[in-house]
């Protein structure tokens, strides 16, 4: 079962969402697409370059390497960003719904 | 010292929205002139002593946050920040310009900046997510119906977009460790497994092809561009601007894979395919702003097919393009902005007369189209005289033929509105701008056109510090070829396109949303595959 990594699991995860992506018309379902793909980005980040047996990078090192804490400190970030753009989704979506009652794409605008 | 650039339009953009409760669009317009005017002295410093870099918290470069000003970066920022201006003081009397509007406004320029500046692949990330955002709120900012869904197909495909860039990011951090532009393209060609380098490369040019609307990725741009409800200010930003972004990072990221990959035919044919569907659904919409959305999408094949080329000749002369690009869009969009609030529509077929009834617009209108089309003397001419020169292939020159004839296509259909019967003052909406500045900024940017077109031999040499030696037998051959290519495609016009059924069916065709994420994994496949398979990489 080696092969079954954070990075295979992240990069799986990001082809379903956009899987979901592709194939959903409904909106809510669209905003939930797009969060699965962004987790499979979030997981493939927090284990690339993962030495097995290394530590956290807080305290003094001992004979374990520390982990890079780069890719952790990114993710941070980019986890808020996507929060902050799955609230901003939502919220489109909410107006839109409650005003105009529409809940999928839909091609015909007017 | 950059990072004031980037600093101080956020600290007056919260200034205005927290602490101001009265009218703050003087302070805002203010400060942009303070802006410009740093800038320019930055643009001064780097045509002195050469390229900034400013390191942030002081670590080395390949590891700290560096902002990097090169030329090319300083002179866009400086660009940028003029139209930033001009728009504004063209906004200044309109009911939109709000503390809310002068709060995104500034965001927004903020955003853009250091979208020039930053060198830091994911800080180039979080800075294309967030200007998502604010333009997808300035795009519903009136919140009718339409608005708000074009806003929301905007943000998803862009968000869906960005999340390509920063999975490409993450494979190249796998295997450098760094994630600075310039000092991966340093230690680039040490890469063990160059194949390894495709999947990066795929992601992260799919992102751009999508921000910058290359064939088949293009279909968000007319709804964004579109919206109806949209102040005319947002998608003269959205093309004089951010489309340059999307462009000046094409530009890097090839270059920084440029020692490894070079996909200079791939998107050699990318381009031509959407300078060419560009103009074909640009000559097939009656809303002006539609036409000049996919005229957008025509022109950026047009720059990216300048890049492709590879030579000093063709870059430089897309670069000058980009520059030109910016100002007449600006005022093509401006104008239309004007001519909407006055007439109440944008339909190309219930407008007439603007050159007796506006004037001023008029002029700018035949300015702007002039540029567009590479009239002798106009930015366009120099620019495209530039990237054809880049190539002797007849072929090219062929195509780079047919994207100007289809330029003067659209552009003839644009300008219908300016003749034809002067229409009565009552039948017009009265204007709440009793000094006609709305008129007078685009007729500036108008007249633009036409002296960095004049001087643009010495231009390009100041701003660039390239200088290329004119023929003037060739550019006058060039303008002879532009005036029969005017007149055979006056004579399409009035003979077939007018009345043509295609183009009626063509105008209509529309993607659906599922369709625009679907073709974003087609061109990341084809992409990577054609890496795969073609190059042998």
């Amino acid at each position: 079962m080696d092969f079954i990594t954070g990075e295979i699991v992240g990069i799986l995860l990001f082809f379903i969402g956009l899987y979901g992506l592709m194939t959903k018309k409904s909106i809510i379902k669209t905003i939930m697409s797009m969060s699965i793909m962004e987790s499979g980005i979030y997981l493939f980040y927090v284990t690339i370059n993962y030495v097995p047996g290394s530590v956290p990078p807080i305290g003094q090192q001992g004979d374990a390497p520390f982990v890079d804490p780069v890719p952790s400190a990114l993710m941070i970030t980019a986890i808020v960003i996507g929060i902050g753009v799955t609230a901003i989704g939502l919220t489109m979506f909410m107006h839109y719904k409650q005003k105009h009652g529409i809940t999928h794409w839909s091609r015909n605008r007017n | 010292m950059l990072y004031w650039l980037i600093i101080v339009p956020i600290a007056i953009a919260v200034i205005n929205i927290g602490f101001i409760h009265s009218d703050s669009r003087k302070l805002i317009i203010a400060s942009q002139v303070g802006i410009v005017g740093y800038t320019s002295y930055l643009f001064y410093k780097v045509r002195q002593d050469g390229a900034i870099a400013d390191n942030m918290g002081g670590y080395p470069g390949q590891f700290a946050i560096t902002l990097y000003a090169d030329r090319i970066a300083i002179v866009l920022i400086w660009l940028t920040t003029l139209l930033f201006l001009g728009l504004l003081i063209y906004a200044y009397a309109e009911d939109y310009f709000t503390s809310q509007f002068g709060f995104l406004y500034l965001t927004l320029q903020s955003l853009i900046i250091a979208l020039f500046l930053s060198t830091d692949l994911f800080n180039i990330y979080v800075l294309l997510e967030v200007s998502t955002v604010v333009i997808a709120i300035l795009i519903m900012i009136r919140k009718d119906k339409q608005a708000v869904y074009d806003g929301m197909i905007f943000l998803f495909v862009s968000v869906i977009g960005s999340g390509f860039w920063l999975f490409g990011t993450g494979f190249l951090y796998r295997t450098f460790g760094f994630l600075d532009i310039y000092a991966i393209e340093e230690v680039i060609t040490q890469v063990d497994d160059p194949r390894s380098l495709i999947l990066p490369f795929a992601f992260m040019m799919t992102t751009l092809s999508l921000k910058i609307a290359l064939f088949p990725l293009s279909s968000w741009l007319p709804i964004a561009y579109g919206t109806p409800s949209a102040p005319a200010v947002i998608p003269a930003i959205l093309s004089g601007v951010y489309e340059t972004t999307g462009l000046y990072l094409f530009i890097r990221i090839t270059h920084m894979f440029a020692q490894v990959i070079d996909l200079q035919m791939f998107f050699l044919v990318i381009g031509f395919i959407t300078a060419i569907t560009g103009f074909i659904f640009a000559v097939a919409q009656d809303d002006m702003r539609l036409l000049l959305a996919y005229s957008t999408i025509s022109q950026v094949g047009l720059m990216v097919v300048g890049i492709s080329l590879g030579t000093d000749y063709s870059f430089y002369g897309t670069l000058y393009h980009m520059f030109a690009h910016s100002l007449f869009k600006t005022v093509l969009f401006l104008s239309v902005g004007t001519l909407n609030t006055r007439y109440e529509t944008r339909n190309i077929q219930d407008i007439r007369g603007v050159m007796k009834t506006f004037p001023i617009t008029g002029a700018a209108i035949l300015f702007g189209l002039l540029g567009i089309t590479g009239a002798p003397l106009f930015n366009g001419s120099i620019s495209k005289y530039m990237i054809s020169y880049g190539s002797d292939s007849p072929y090219i020159q062929l195509l780079l033929n047919v994207i100007n004839f289809g330029t003067l296509l659209y552009s003839i259909k644009f300008a219908s509105v300016l003749f034809g019967e002067k229409i009565k003052p009552e039948k017009l909406k009265e204007s709440k701008d009793p000094f006609n500045l709305t008129q007078w900024v685009t007729l500036t940017f108008g007249v633009l056109t036409l002296l960095t077109g004049l001087f643009g031999n010495r231009l390009i040499t100041f701003l660039y510090g390239y200088s290329f030696v004119f023929s003037t037998s060739a550019y006058l051959e060039k303008g002879f070829v532009y005036l029969l290519l005017s007149f055979a495609a006056y004579a399409l016009y009035r003979g077939w396109v007018k009345e043509s059924d295609f183009f009626d069916k063509v105008g209509h065709v529309e993607l659906s949303f599922n369709a625009m994420i679907t073709l974003q994994l087609i061109f990341f496949i084809g992409l990577a595959g054609y890496m795969y398979v073609i190059t042998g990489l």
